[in-house]
């Protein structure tokens, strides 16, 4: 879809059109999983990252002034959901509580085997840099890293994964 | 790399408890709409649920505490004014005095005007208003908000006193209960005082909706849907339903109520017009002349060959902002507002916007101008 038809998706959305804001998430969709994922590592907490993220989304549409930046703000506000659960599940999980992944995370094997074989540091920048195709400036914002710290991660994340499809 | 850009191009497959969980998000928005549809009332009023509207509404205001410093002030905008539009010290002062704005809480006889009920009362705070938009604000008293509670109105209610069944009658609005979160100058959001924005500990964004008094602030920005029509000197009514708190797009009451305000809107013109006659680039559209007031400004522009329109855009061009004569730019300062043409022949366009801050008329020297969606915003001149 041309950015023009993105921007004007935006704009209706924010007077309200909730086809138009459901079009426009449909949009993006499989990118926040893949962020979401390349984070939680599991379908269930993905999900519910999701789930938050439009609702969020849906809510603070109006704020945004910028149609250009909006997935960098929808991008930014799936990762605070997905640490929130991450937050939670520390708070929650202990290891007799462990469960094996459920029968859902058998969805996309090899992205989450490759992402596995990544420092979870570097899973993110790396996700975001040559999945989502962000500059590195935007992901140190995004992160609130430094920029240098940002290209260090997706260099080592890309060496391991070089390193994990020589051993396959 | 060739094996890694593989990886990061490949094609994925959602998940059923993905797909179950965005759905069920997406089912709670247009549920919402259901809610919002069921409006019995609507031949001459305009109606708006409270979250709707606070969703739609593109706009939030700049809200500066009442500090010591502004002790000098005789007329003190209410707090959730200044996040309904921003203003200085001096603005609020010089606007109040010209009768633009009113300050209800400063006239004893104005005390009759608040709905106390359930223990609950509601009384309109201050209002701005010129000929197209009217800023207005509303305390309520006598609730107590739990933590991290979002509050809001079930239903809020908001027409002009009905001359006719025309559409003259008929206002836009939109509103919102004030949360302490304002845009700056770049457009991102802020808390009033100027500091970014801060997080609970779960995530969510910490909002300051009651005053030290524990008073919480309803604002609502208002505008003529005939883009001939007035706001001055209007008597509004705005009808509040049910108080309480929303969690996700879902409302929980807390105190049921019905709180019906009437308050007549100031009659004094803030507004003059400018001559402008330049040519907005790249476009068909030739700036005419604006018609401009401190809160709000309607460009009017003669149309060689309209563009084609898309559903739900007339492609007018659209101010953002403005530049003063400082070189300030102000390239956020347009919020909320509507676009069209003046008749079907379509040789004469408007663009009208309220703004997100108070500025100075006379301190205007250019224009930002959206052309176009996509296209480079452009700057028009609008004095020598």
């Amino acid at each position: 879809m041309k950015s023009n038809e993105t921007k004007f998706l935006i704009k209706k959305a924010q007077r309200h059109d909730k086809d138009a804001f459901t079009e426009l998430m449909q949009l993006y969709m499989k990118d926040m999983y893949r962020t979401a994922i390349a984070i939680l590592m599991n379908e269930e907490d993905a999900a519910d990252a999701l789930q938050d993220t439009i609702l969020t989304c849906w809510e603070k549409l109006y704020m945004l002034k910028k149609p250009e930046f909006f997935k960098t703000w929808m991008t930014r506000i799936l990762i605070n959901h997905c640490y929130d659960i991450i937050r939670g599940n520390s708070v929650y999980t202990n290891m007799e509580s462990y469960e094996e992944p459920s029968k859902c995370d058998e969805y996309n094997i090899e992205l989450k085997e490759a992402y596995a074989s990544i420092n979870e540091r570097y899973r993110l920048p790396m996700e975001l840099y040559y999945g989502q195709g962000f500059k590195m400036r935007e992901i140190a914002e995004m992160l609130s890293l430094p920029l240098n710290t940002i290209k260090t991660r997706v260099a080592r994340g890309r060496k391991e994964l070089k390193e994990y499809y020589r051993d396959c | 790399m060739s094996k890694n850009k593989n990886l990061f191009s490949e094609e994925i497959e959602l998940s059923e408890i993905v797909l179950k969980k965005t759905n069920q998000a997406f089912e709670m928005i247009q549920k919402e709409d259901i809610d919002y549809m069921k409006r019995a009332d609507m031949e001459s009023r305009r109606l708006f649920k409270t979250r709707a509207a606070a969703v739609a509404c593109v706009c939030i205001v700049a809200v500066r505490s009442v500090t010591a410093a502004a002790a000098a002030i005789h007329h003190y905008w209410g707090r959730g004014m200044n996040g309904n539009i921003q203003a200085s010290d001096d603005q609020q002062q010089t606007l109040t005095e010209k009768n633009v704005a009113k300050v209800y809480e400063e006239d004893p006889d104005d005390s009759s005007l608040s709905v106390t009920d359930s223990g609950i009362t509601i009384a309109p705070n201050t209002v701005v208003v010129d000929e197209r938009f009217a800023y207005m604000s509303f305390k309520i008293s006598g609730y107590s908000l739990e933590d991290k509670a979002e509050p809001g109105f079930e239903r809020v209610n908001v027409y002009q006193e009905d001359q006719s069944a025309d559409d003259a009658s008929h206002i836009n609005t939109s509103g919102t209960m004030y949360d302490g979160i304002i845009p700056d100058e770049n457009g991102q959001p802020v808390y009033e005082d100027g500091t970014p924005l801060e997080n609970y500990e779960d995530g969510s964004t910490i909002c300051h909706y009651t005053d030290s008094n524990g008073d919480l602030e309803y604002i609502i920005q208002a505008y003529v849907s005939d883009v001939n029509g007035s706001m001055l000197g209007k008597t509004i009514h705005v009808d509040f339903k049910n108080l309480g708190t929303f969690a996700k797009a879902e409302f929980t009451p807390a105190v049921e109520g019905k709180w019906d305000l009437e308050i007549t809107l100031p009659d004094a013109s803030s507004a003059q017009t400018i001559e402008v006659g330049k040519k907005v680039a790249g476009t068909e559209f030739t700036l005419d002349n604006i018609d401009i007031s401190p809160i709000s400004m309607k460009v009017n522009y003669s149309v060689g060959e309209a563009p084609a329109e898309d559903d739900d855009n007339f492609c007018v061009p659209q101010v953002e902002g403005v530049v003063l004569k400082d070189g300030t730019r102000i390239p956020y300062l347009a919020d909320g507002g509507m676009s069209g043409y003046v008749d079907s022949s379509k040789s004469k366009a408007y663009h009208m916007t309220g703004y997100d801050r108070v500025i100075d008329v006379d301190e205007v020297a250019a224009l930002i101008v959206l052309p176009s969606f996509g296209s480079d915003r452009v700057e028009i001149a609008i004095s020598e």
